[in-house]
């Protein structure tokens, strides 16, 4: 397990909808260049963590953030521009352009630093070999296979260049064939330095990639530490108990 | 597998325009007067929509009140001529200034989408609308007027020419925009704002700069529209038919396409033209049917007629 | 003051009525329908047109508000349908168009004139609120209109109509798989906008000048009260428009020359801060 520097500290992070609390003063840190697993039951709060970092909502309270820097209440373009990507749990590339345009899109907006650092076209060609993408780069996005779909959020995601790539599910709706190239895929940009976190339903793909794991449930932090022990332990196999999944949705 | 064709660089559009340029140039020498202030309107019009079909097709954003920076524009260059004595050339680029600088309030409005977006904008231009008729500095030189009169002593023909320069300006400029970052930005927003935002795109940013963008030229339009006819109303420049046309235009000829507003602009206009030489009184029913019909039976417009959506110039 | 109230409060039932289909139409089928101020209008002008011919007024309205909602469906029918389906944004533009078709139609058909029928039936009581005199005339409307709301409430929330109309809002796929016909809900609910919006201006062309041209305006007016008293329930709609009545009497009574600007500035700050509406529970618009 990595002892290495926090990249990303969530404290006291609540959010509330209404009534509903979705997540409760959460305390969590996400470390340099590790692998991190984050999984819990449904309406744990997984999607809403997701989504206030990713700046797509705010935080009701509590500070996040990302190296030294708050970034909770940025805008999630500004968020992306810090250093934070992500991918989305619905389909969501580009319809009627290209997988290349997709990419190149994220690619162009990086920070003007960013692009005179490297060429637009290398970061492209490069997130594009690195998903495997090469070969279909040409064709539009929306007729590509579901596991190239899934492979084009990821290629669009490291296309902005981020210190942090955070995935939402990303292996769901795959074949097990499916689920190891992609985890191998992202297993290879982890091993290159990208810091990962891993928000995942698929409890074994959770398990094969994590150097980390950390278990929410109704909005607060249930246990973390070292993946096979967190996931015998008797408090999350409780909370799980009753909502039998297969790993596919 | 190659399975869009690559669209024409930028240097081969700005060819087209050119050489489409160089024809109409040549055109007046065929035309009896008639035709020729015909055409002027024409240009106008295919500016207005252009300019619409950026926020409107490219962004998906509709504008229902978009006619207000063309009022807006012709009341800026009244109000220039008339009480500043200020020459034509500048009244233009200031209107189309003025236009841009308002359409910066309607920046509120776009955190809303779709009809949301389409209404409020209505509103807003009627708002605006109502304050142009009821503060008299501005509506008309003396408190009673209600409109400008302009001073004109510049022919049809120069008209045509300057109507022609306008608007080979205002393509030029929109095929910068399409091929420029803001035009990727612009692709991104209108197919999935989340999607775009999380990978870099400011996207107020984008959608104010394609709105003011889309709103200085037929604020430079409506400047040149009042000398033009020589005077100018609230009824004759704010009129909701104005924005009725932008967008139809856009959409008959393709809307999100650069041809679209101008494949719409001619052959829509030809048809407003043949419906009011031969059956005036219902003109504008015959017009209205027309419009309705077309949208009715192809919402995609002519140009998804003519091509399978492969490239080419759409967005 | 109070009368000024008082005078909005009496309108608004009749605004409120005439916003109902629009709020149903936006909230059901999820489209702003530009024909509606001409129903309205149709009411109106067509009642007008038969009383002048002198059917006595009660028949003349029920007839000018079952033509209206006939004519709702068959716009809805043969036109709208297809390009809803299509893409529903264009019809946006569609009903547009149409709405200036139609209008300048029943401009030469029965003339651009604004007309007004005024009612007379002796031996009314005179009502007083105070030191505030009352037409009875806008009373019996207020009455009127009020029915027609609860009656309209009634329609959706009890019979098996409304049941459907909310499986539709909700979700049209699920509301087919079990067996609703779905395009059957659209029709009648477009039957239903023309009928109720047919009547306010029934209602209204005694009470207020109606012409041809004004559709444009009610359209707004309809939409303007349905974003202020929220697209999701029709209560909000009803005290939407008795919010609206008040507003547009202080607005075109204190500062006439610019009412209009200041009722669309107050849309406009309702739609940037509470764009559910002041009452209302709607969602909001996502593209």
């Amino acid at each position: 397990m990595s002892t290495a520097p926090a990249l990303l500290v969530l404290s006291g992070v609540s959010k509330s909808f209404g009534g509903v609390q979705a997540v409760a003063a959460l305390d969590m840190e996400v470390r340099q260049g590790e692998v991190l697993g984050l999984i819990g039951p449904n309406g744990a709060g997984k999607t809403t963590v997701f989504n206030l970092v990713s700046g797509i909502q705010q935080p009701t309270s509590g500070s996040i953030r990302l190296a030294g820097a708050e970034i909770a209440g940025l805008r999630p373009d500004q968020v992306c521009r810090r250093g934070i990507a992500r991918t989305f749990q619905t389909a969501s590339f580009l319809p009627g352009m290209s997988v290349r345009e997709n990419v190149e899109l994220a690619a162009a907006f990086r920070d003007p630093a960013k692009i005179r650092a490297r060429r637009t076209r290398d970061v492209v060609a490069d997130a594009l070999a690195k998903t495997e993408l090469t070969d279909v780069a040409d064709q539009p996005a929306e007729l590509v296979n579901v596991s190239q779909q899934k492979r084009l959020e990821i290629a669009r995601a490291i296309a902005t260049e981020p210190l942090l790539l955070m995935t939402d599910e990303i292996v769901a709706g795959l074949n097990p064939s499916e689920t190891d190239d992609l985890l191998r895929i992202l297993v290879g940009l982890n091993r290159e330095g990208m810091t990962l976190v891993f928000v995942e339903h698929d409890v074994r793909a959770v398990l094969s990639v994590s150097q980390r794991l950390i278990v929410l449930a109704q909005g607060k932090l249930l246990a973390e530490g070292d993946p096979r022990t967190v996931a015998r332990s008797p408090d999350v196999i409780r909370v799980y108990l009753g909502s039998r999944y297969a790993g596919n949705q | 597998m190659r399975l869009f064709d690559r669209p024409p660089g930028l240097s081969g559009q700005f060819a087209w325009l050119l050489a489409a340029g160089v024809g109409l140039a040549l055109l007046p020498l065929a035309l009896d007067p008639y035709w020729t202030r015909f055409a002027v309107f024409v240009f106008i019009n295919i500016g207005l929509a252009s300019a619409w079909n950026v926020i409107g097709g490219f962004a998906g954003y509709p504008s229902f009140g978009h006619s207000v920076f063309f009022g807006l524009g012709a009341y800026t260059g009244a109000i220039l001529t008339v009480r500043y004595g200020l020459p034509f050339w500048t009244t233009l680029p200031l209107a189309g200034l003025a236009a841009g600088i308002f359409s910066l309030l309607f920046m509120p409005l776009f955190k809303q989408r779709g009809f949301y977006f389409a209404l409020s904008t209505l509103a807003a231009a009627l708002a605006v609308e109502a304050v142009v008729r009821s503060w008299t500095w501005v509506r008309g030189y003396k408190t009673s007027d209600h409109g400008w009169n302009l001073p004109n002593d510049m022919s049809v023909i120069f008209f045509y020419y300057l109507g022609l320069a306008l608007l080979l300006a205002c393509l030029a400029s929109i095929l910068l925009l399409i091929a420029s970052r803001v035009g990727m930005a612009l692709r991104a927003i209108h197919r999935d704002e989340t999607v775009a935002a999380s990978v870099g795109v400011d996207c107020a940013r984008y959608k104010t700069i394609a709105f003011a963008f889309s709103a200085v030229w037929p604020g430079v339009f409506g400047a040149m529209y009042g000398p033009f006819l020589v005077y100018i109303s609230a009824e004759t420049v704010f009129d909701m038919k104005i924005t009725l046309n932008m967008i139809v235009y856009s959409v008959f000829g393709g809307v999100g396409t650069f041809l679209g507003p101008i494949v719409g602009g001619v052959l829509l206009s030809a048809i407003d033209q043949i419906a009011w030489a031969h059956f005036l009184d219902y003109h504008s029913m015959i017009y209205g049917v027309v419009i309705v019909l077309i949208i009715t039976f192809s919402p995609g417009g002519v140009l998804s007629w003519v091509r399978k959506p492969s490239g080419g110039l759409r967005s | 003051m109070l009368d000024v109230l008082l005078y909005g409060l009496l309108r608004g039932a009749l605004y409120a009525l005439a916003s109902f289909g629009f709020a149903l139409v936006l909230g059901v089928l999820g489209i702003v329908n530009m024909t509606h101020g001409l129903y309205i209008v149709l009411g109106a002008v067509l009642t007008h047109a038969m009383h002048a011919k002198g059917l006595p007024l009660p028949m003349a309205m029920t007839v000018a508000v079952a033509a209206t909602g006939v004519f709702a469906v068959v716009i809805h029918k043969v036109l709208v349908e297809r390009v809803f389906k299509a893409n529903p944004l264009m019809v946006l533009v569609q009903t547009f168009g149409l709405s200036i078709v139609v209008t300048r139609a029943l401009e030469l058909w029965l003339g651009s004139s604004e007309r007004l029928i005024r009612v007379d039936v002796p031996g009314l009581p005179i009502i007083e609120v105070g030191p505030v005199i009352v037409p009875t005339i806008e009373v019996i409307l207020f009455l009127i209109a009020l029915a027609s709301a609860l009656a309209l409430m009634l329609l959706l929330e009890r019979t098996d109509f409304g049941r459907s109309v909310r499986a539709c809002r909700d979700n049209p796929r699920s509301a087919a798989l079990l067996g609703i016909d779905v395009d059957s809900v659209y029709t009648r609910i477009m039957l239903v906008c023309g009928l109720w919006a047919g009547l306010a201006g029934a209602l209204m062309v005694g009470i207020k000048p109606m012409a041809p041209y004004m559709h444009l305006n009610w359209t707004i007016d309809a939409f303007l009260i349905v974003i202020i008293g929220g697209q999701g329930s029709m209560v909000g709609v009803l005290l939407g428009g008795f919010l609206y009545g008040i507003v547009n009497y202080l607005a075109y009574y204190y500062f006439p020359s610019i009412a209009p600007a200041l009722v669309f500035g107050a849309l406009i700050l309702v739609l940037l801060f509470r764009p559910q509406g002041l009452f209302g529970f709607g969602a909001v618009a996502r593209k």
